[in-house]
């Protein structure tokens, strides 16, 4: 009897020892995985470039159908310093963004693009109600209520041209927007907003 | 012992601490009613504005309330059992959906400010301020100092108005004075008659 009890008591040991192995290892493993920082600069795409609006632009007017003016001016509410690199772990991501504020309807608008490690985003918000977010390089849209975003080379407005052009299109969701959120939006990728349709019909218009 | 006295004292000088003195009111302002006149609204009045180039669009009155307020002084030390005075203020929002504005009007002190006796404060969206003292006759006190002018006749907009005070706007955050903006206010018995934009633009009361 005692030696079986013996032997259970060897047996029992030899397994304890063995989980305990089994773990040790699993716990090296884990550790040593946790030292892959992120290394290296992320930089906006290529693609991206085309879209880096002129932030010498300090103010722009427009017009809506019905004759009034408005006027957009950078409010540096934030990004104060629009082209920036921002630290994550030991890499730097390449940031933009620039805001506007509007002198006579209180209106906000910020447009931002941001490098990840495998690709580009951009943000854009209205009045700080509405905000979405899409991945340039996959061109789905990761955060926000979902618009129709396409892109085209030019757009005229007011007899002026403009180029790289994106739109953004909240028709299919506009019961989901807020009521001040522009139904679409068209943005030169120099220039900035040119042209936006609110969902009251108004339409506001870049002036040259 | 030792903890016990210890203890004894942190008691004691706790409830010396506490503010056994109750706070004295020493006057209340109420506005007249010859001052609540000043501001013409009621609340959920529509008041129609026509902008320069023809668009119409309809203010709301959205808020109007009267409410007592205490006005302390400032104090750092020592501050148990301080005076202070009760003072009504009257404040009165109206709206539009587009153009988006938001006006505040306010008697006996405003949103930023607190006790300013004897003036109707008016705030644009925020960001455009104008305060129009007025005297024991409820006449605004109009000269070069307050950038306040007063027609006894205008014509705004192709309309006659009588009594109408026009005050330049002020604002702390728009630093670029070339930016388009809100310029003067017009102001009488009908509450606000015009704005007036540094483009000339202007946006009248269209009655």
């Amino acid at each position: 009897m005692n030696s079986e009890l013996f032997k259970l008591k060897q047996l029992t040991m030899k397994h304890i020892q063995s989980i305990i192995n089994s773990l040790f290892i699993i716990v090296i493993l884990g550790f040593s995985s946790c030292n892959n920082d992120l290394e290296g600069t992320f930089r906006l795409s290529d693609e991206a470039q085309k879209y880096l609006i002129d932030t010498t632009i300090i103010s722009f007017r427009m017009e809506d159908n019905y004759g009034i003016s408005e006027e957009f001016y950078q409010s540096n509410i934030f990004y104060q310093t629009h082209h920036f690199f921002y630290p994550l772990e030991d890499a730097f991501l390449e940031n933009f963004g620039i805001s506007y504020s509007s002198s006579i309807n209180r209106f906000y608008f910020m447009y931002v693009l941001r490098a990840d490690t495998d690709h580009t985003s951009m943000e854009i918000e209205w009045n700080q109600k509405d905000m979405f977010t899409m991945n340039l390089n996959t061109k789905e849209i990761t955060y926000g209520v979902v618009p129709k975003v396409s892109f085209c080379d030019t757009m005229t407005v007011r007899n002026t041209n403009y180029y790289n052009i994106i739109e953004i299109d909240y028709t299919d969701n506009i019961n989901k927007i807020d009521k001040d959120t522009p139904v679409k939006t068209y943005i030169s990728g120099n220039k900035g907003l040119i042209k936006f349709i609110r969902k009251d019909g108004v339409i506001l218009e870049r002036v040259e | 012992m030792k903890n016990k006295l210890i203890i004894s004292i942190l008691v004691g000088l706790i409830i010396s601490g506490c503010c056994r003195k109750d706070s004295v009111e020493i006057a209340r302002y109420e506005l007249s009613s010859d001052e609540l006149k000043i501001i013409p609204y009621e609340l959920g009045e529509k008041i129609n504005f026509i902008h320069s180039n023809g668009y119409s669009f309809d203010f709301n009155v959205v808020e109007d309330k009267i409410e007592w307020k205490e006005y302390h002084d400032f104090c750092e030390y020592n501050c148990c059992g301080q005076d202070y005075f009760s003072y009504q203020v009257r404040t009165t929002i109206i709206e539009s959906s587009y153009p988006r504005f938001n006006i505040e009007l306010s008697l006996g002190g405003s949103r930023i400010y607190e006790y300013i006796p004897k003036s109707l404060n008016i705030e644009i969206n925020y960001d455009y301020f104008a305060r129009l003292p007025y005297n024991d006759s409820m006449n605004f006190i109009c000269d070069s100092t307050t950038n306040t002018t007063f027609f006894e006749t205008i014509i705004l907009n192709g309309k006659s108005y009588t009594n109408v005070t026009k005050k330049l706007l002020d604002t702390q955050y728009i630093i670029d004075t070339q930016i388009l903006m809100p310029k003067a206010i017009y102001y009488n018995e009908l509450g606000i008659i015009q704005i007036e934009t540094t483009n000339n633009e202007t946006y009248t009361i269209n009655n």
